[in-house]
């Protein structure tokens, strides 16, 4: 297992009081795998990866019984080996490219600049090569002509392959990708995803994938999970979780969405009545209850745990009644 | 952390809560010297405007006897607090009249200045083009001078005294608000909900008054609070240089200028008002400063 | 009188200069001859990319734009057609609104719900303060959310109540045409869903027409009619929402349609489950992947001659570089039953 996650927790200290935002999030990830991860905003989706790259503010508190992630216990990291472990084990592409490029310097010198910090001892001209390589790697097309661009000349689309290159530039064992193609058009994000395959199977690289959107994870990763109000409350193979829903959140968010089988066009789509419980507020039973539609008096008084849903041991679910 | 959903619930207050809470809004969270300073400009304000109500002061009687005599003493039923200057007359009480003196111009130039200033600035971002242009050349060459010569050169046109050089140092302070307000305009003339004005019909004035205009409050109450400090720094520099008030007029700046030839024989006279000039332009420059954080987005603070 | 038409658009062009360098400056086409038309109480969807010019349209119908070429014009009760630049402002915006994209800059954060509720009403009539207030309290009933928000600043409230708010306010002049600048796209996928169901409430209630900007086909499909497509500010497709996206015919509407996702669509939906330790190392090795059209969107240049598509297009011929194809219109048969449809492909 390339990260293996036990019982993770994240707060935030707010004028000494102590926030929790991530509750016991448990799971692990091998080599090549694709997780997935959905969820409204607010859930604490993208925490989790911040803890993963050790950008959190200082104000965090990250406890947990195990943090692994290619054989490093990243809770005993210095500020040192957190540098180095950023640039060589994980790597990290967001949702908007040019918010990650540099606005004054060109793609060439960006790019130079990281490879020289990287692998130390080579010329120039090296340095351009493997540039000019990791840009025609990403399928940028005329990538000599576009080293000498400035990132605001470049489309959303080509922005966002900069920042791949820039993020395999370390041959990384394990990429995060947060909301990567929100900020792109359609068409661009397929060519997008294709291309994070593509590198994914060529250096059998795990990814997590962060996205609001269910269609894009559920095609695109092989396991999804599915967090609320900073809990994980389903977790499964793709076929499980899209085809076979256990928990009332993920069957409630997959009915709100429009283009299911049996609704008539301009008819009312299904919706989760009330609003997400907000992620600090601590309770006594399952954070999800005030809008479940099924819930009982044990949803009150005893927080469900994660349990084994099916044959697969990796299908798990955050609820009290089965079936 | 942008990630966290806010509180969708509407909070309510009782009155009595409300006082206090506008209380609390009027300090400075994690500023201790902010805090101080405010303290310190509060104390100001009563010394310059409820002390001459309470006490009979008289900063223009002279005493023959009394001249130049430091530390506490009283005659003839006068009580000196602070000894006299070199015509008499109670250092304690000129210095209070001078506060209030000093507070009211400063008052004075920042209301003027602010209005026109954000005004010129208002119709400058929203409206653009030539009037932007006319408007924005104008603070270059009024920026490009040093501002105390500038107001020098107002005075020198118009002639000396106190009305002439407060109209000088508004002049010479209007830049700041018309910049800061522009570049506001501007941002804000960007953004959705001014579109959507235009998509109800609303007229660009009416746009410039209630869409751009509550926006400005922010950044031109920070650049109030410096341009108060800078105002009463010109002030007594005009002052000082004779080109403010006129003697007898308490005025710190013109007290210092007069106490100049006693430096030796009398230091108290010019580090007196000196120092009533560095605290209370220090005390405004750090509550400004506190204000700027405390409104400005970037830094975290603002809700 | 059903199929009244509310809205004629016709042959909207848009030009801007552009400076490509120092000395020279060329012009490009934003929007290129595009013609549509409004049905009263019926939703059209403009689909396409960025770039595609379907917010420029949008600014044109709302008069916050001057179009280069062509005309847009009302069509009252009495089938008058006026041009909406004879209409006086007050009178013209009072027939139209607009819901923008992003609920978090279309409010002035300086200012109360009801203030930005009541903010459209300052050209017809004066207000007292508890009037404006009730007022704002019976629209904001009206979308769904209760009067204690009438005194919030909009930073309290969350994406979807911002959004509410902003479609209480381009109700707030009853018009008849609202349109619709990607409402959707800012908010949650369960927030979307509320939002969809309200707008379709006050479609039934109110008769109201709708402009629905949009690139999230599985949505227009739903919540439309009739769908048009723009690409490069030309329109490529335009015909039913249904037929369109269930069978797309131009080159450009098929690879929208074949890049969009869907959760049906699964990752492993082919793969045969067995029961064995291995399926999900085997799963993962599996190649994936998404058909995608190649290249991006290029702004077409004034007085192009070829087809803006054809450089992306998978079934390209010399043809469509040498002219541009007409705007035509064809009649399907699906179903057994005849359709119409409009397209702009030379292999159609």
């Amino acid at each position: 297992m390339i990260l293996s996650i036990k019982n993770l927790n994240i707060g935030f200290y707010d004028n000494q009081v102590y926030k929790p935002a991530i509750r016991n999030l448990s799971f692990e990830l091998a080599a090549g795998e694709v997780l997935g991860v959905v969820g409204e905003s607010g859930c604490g989706k993208s925490i989790t990866n911040y803890a993963l790259m050790g950008l959190l503010p200082s104000n965090a508190l990250v406890t947990a019984d195990r943090l692994e992630l290619c054989g490093k216990k990243l809770l005993e990291l210095n500020k040192k080996q957190w540098r180095d472990f950023r640039g060589n084990d994980v790597a990290m592409i967001f949702q908007d490219p040019m918010n990650a490029l540099n606005p004054t310097i060109t793609i060439e010198k960006q790019l130079v600049e990281m490879l020289s910090k990287m692998q130390k001892g080579k010329s120039g001209k090296e340095y351009r090569q493997m540039a000019l390589k990791l840009l025609d790697k990403v399928g940028i097309p005329a990538a000599h002509l576009r080293l000498k661009n400035y990132p605001y000349e470049l489309s959303g689309g080509m922005a966002q392959r900069v920042v791949i290159a820039m993020a395999l530039a370390c041959k990384p064992s394990i990429l995060i990708a947060d909301e990567p193609t929100t900020a792109l058009d359609v068409t661009i994000q397929a060519q997008i995803l294709n291309l994070l395959d593509q590198i994914r199977i060529d250096s059998n690289m795990a990814v997590i994938i962060v996205s609001h959107d269910i269609g894009i994870i559920s095609e695109y990763a092989d396991r999804i999970q599915v967090m609320y109000s900073g809990e994980v409350v389903e977790s499964g193979t793709a076929r499980q979780v899209t085809t076979n829903p256990y928990h009332p959140y993920t069957k409630g968010l997959l009915e709100s969405l429009p283009g299911q089988g049996d609704k008539v066009p301009k008819s009312d789509l299904n919706t989760i009545p009330g609003v997400v419980i907000p992620i600090e507020r601590q309770v006594e039973g399952c954070r999800y209850v005030e809008r479940c539609p099924n819930a009982q008096d044990i949803c009150h008084t005893t927080p469900p745990e994660l349990i084994q849903i099916s044959n697969n041991l990796s299908d798990l679910s955050r609820c009290h009644l089965r079936g | 952390m942008s990630d966290f959903s806010s509180q969708t619930q509407p909070a309510h207050f009782s009155g009595n809560q409300k006082f206090l809470t506008k209380v609390k809004l009027l300090f400075f969270r994690n500023n201790p010297i902010a805090n101080f300073a405010l303290v310190i400009i509060l104390l100001l304000l009563a010394i310059g405007y409820i002390v001459p109500i309470i006490l009979n002061l008289d900063p223009f009687g002279t005493s023959s006897e009394l001249l130049l005599s430091p530390g506490t003493m009283s005659s003839n039923e006068v009580y000196y607090l602070l000894g006299t200057d070199d015509l008499g007359r109670d250092l304690f009480s000129r210095l209070v009249i001078g506060a209030r003196s000093s507070l009211n111009i400063g008052f004075f130039i920042v209301l003027v200045s602010a209005f026109v200033g954000t005004s010129m600035g208002l119709v400058a971002g929203v409206y653009g083009g030539a009037i932007d242009a006319f408007i924005m050349r104008l603070t270059d060459v009024i920026m490009s001078l040093p501002s105390i010569l500038l107001a020098i050169v107002i005075v020198a046109v118009l002639g000396g005294g106190l009305v002439n050089a407060v109209i000088a140092v508004i002049i010479v302070s209007m830049p700041r608000y018309i910049r800061v307000v522009r570049s506001v305009a501007m941002s804000e003339m960007k953004k959705q909900y001014v579109v959507a004005a235009q998509s109800f019909g609303i007229k660009r004035f009416r746009i410039l008054w209630s869409e751009i205009l509550p926006n400005c409050r922010a950044p031109v109450i920070v650049q109030s609070t410096l341009g108060f400090s800078e105002a009463v720094l010109d002030i007594a520099a005009l002052g000082f240089l004779g080109l403010g008030a006129r003697p007898p007029a308490a005025d710190w700046g013109a007290m210092l200028a007069d106490a100049r030839t006693y430096i030796e024989s009398a230091p108290y006279l010019v580090v007196l008002p000196g120092v009533c000039i560095l605290i209370t332009v220090l005390c405004f420059n750090i509550v400004g400063d506190a204000l700027r954080d405390r409104f400005d987005p970037k830094l975290g603070d603002s809700k | 009188m059903q199929n009244q038409k509310l809205m004629n658009i016709e042959g909207i062009g848009k030009n801007y200069r552009v400076s490509k360098s120092f000395f020279g400056s060329e012009e490009i086409a934003a929007l290129d001859n595009v013609s549509l038309e409004l049905f009263m109480g019926k939703t059209l969807a403009i689909v396409g990319e960025s770039g595609s010019g379907k917010t420029t349209l949008a600014k044109i119908i709302m008069r916050l734009e001057n179009s280069s070429a062509g005309s847009v014009s009302l069509i009252n009760k009495a089938k008058e057609i006026t041009n909406i630049e004879q209409i006086p402002k007050a009178q013209f915006y009072s027939k139209i609104q607009m819901v923008f994209q992003d609920p978090f800059s279309s409010l002035n954060p300086r200012k109360k719900i009801w203030q930005i509720i009541v903010a459209p009403l300052v050209n017809c009539k004066t207000l007292t303060r508890e009037e404006s207030k009730d007022v704002a309290a019976k629209y904001l009933e009206m979308v769904g959310l209760s009067a204690s928000f009438l005194d919030c600043y909009p930073h309290t409230l969350s994406g979807g109540q911002r959004q509410r708010v902003g479609i209480a306010r381009a109700l707030v002049l009853q018009p008849e045409i609202l349109i619709l600048d990607e409402p959707l796209s800012a908010l949650d996928v369960s927030i979307q869903a509320q939002i969809i169901n309200l707008l379709l409430k006050l479609q039934r209630e109110l008769g109201l027409t709708y402009l629905f900007i949009s690139h999230d086909l599985s949505v227009v499909k739903h919540f439309s009619d009739y769908v048009a497509v723009l690409y490069a500010g030309q329109l490529v497709e335009y015909g039913g929402a249904i037929d369109v996206i269930d069978n797309p015919m131009h080159p450009y509407t098929k690879a929208l349609v074949e890049s969009s996702f869907s959760f049906k669509n699964y990752r492993g939906k082919n793969v045969e489950i067995r029961n064995d330790e291995n399926m999900e190392t085997e799963r993962h090795e599996k190649k994936w992947k998404k058909q995608a059209v190649e290249g991006e969107i290029e702004v077409s240049k004034l007085r192009s001659s070829h087809c803006n598509f054809a450089s992306r297009c998978e079934s390209s011929t010399d043809a469509c570089y040498q002219r541009k194809p007409d705007y035509l219109e064809i009649n399907v048969r699906e179903n057994l039953r005849e359709r119409k449809r409009n397209i702009a492909c030379l292999h159609v």
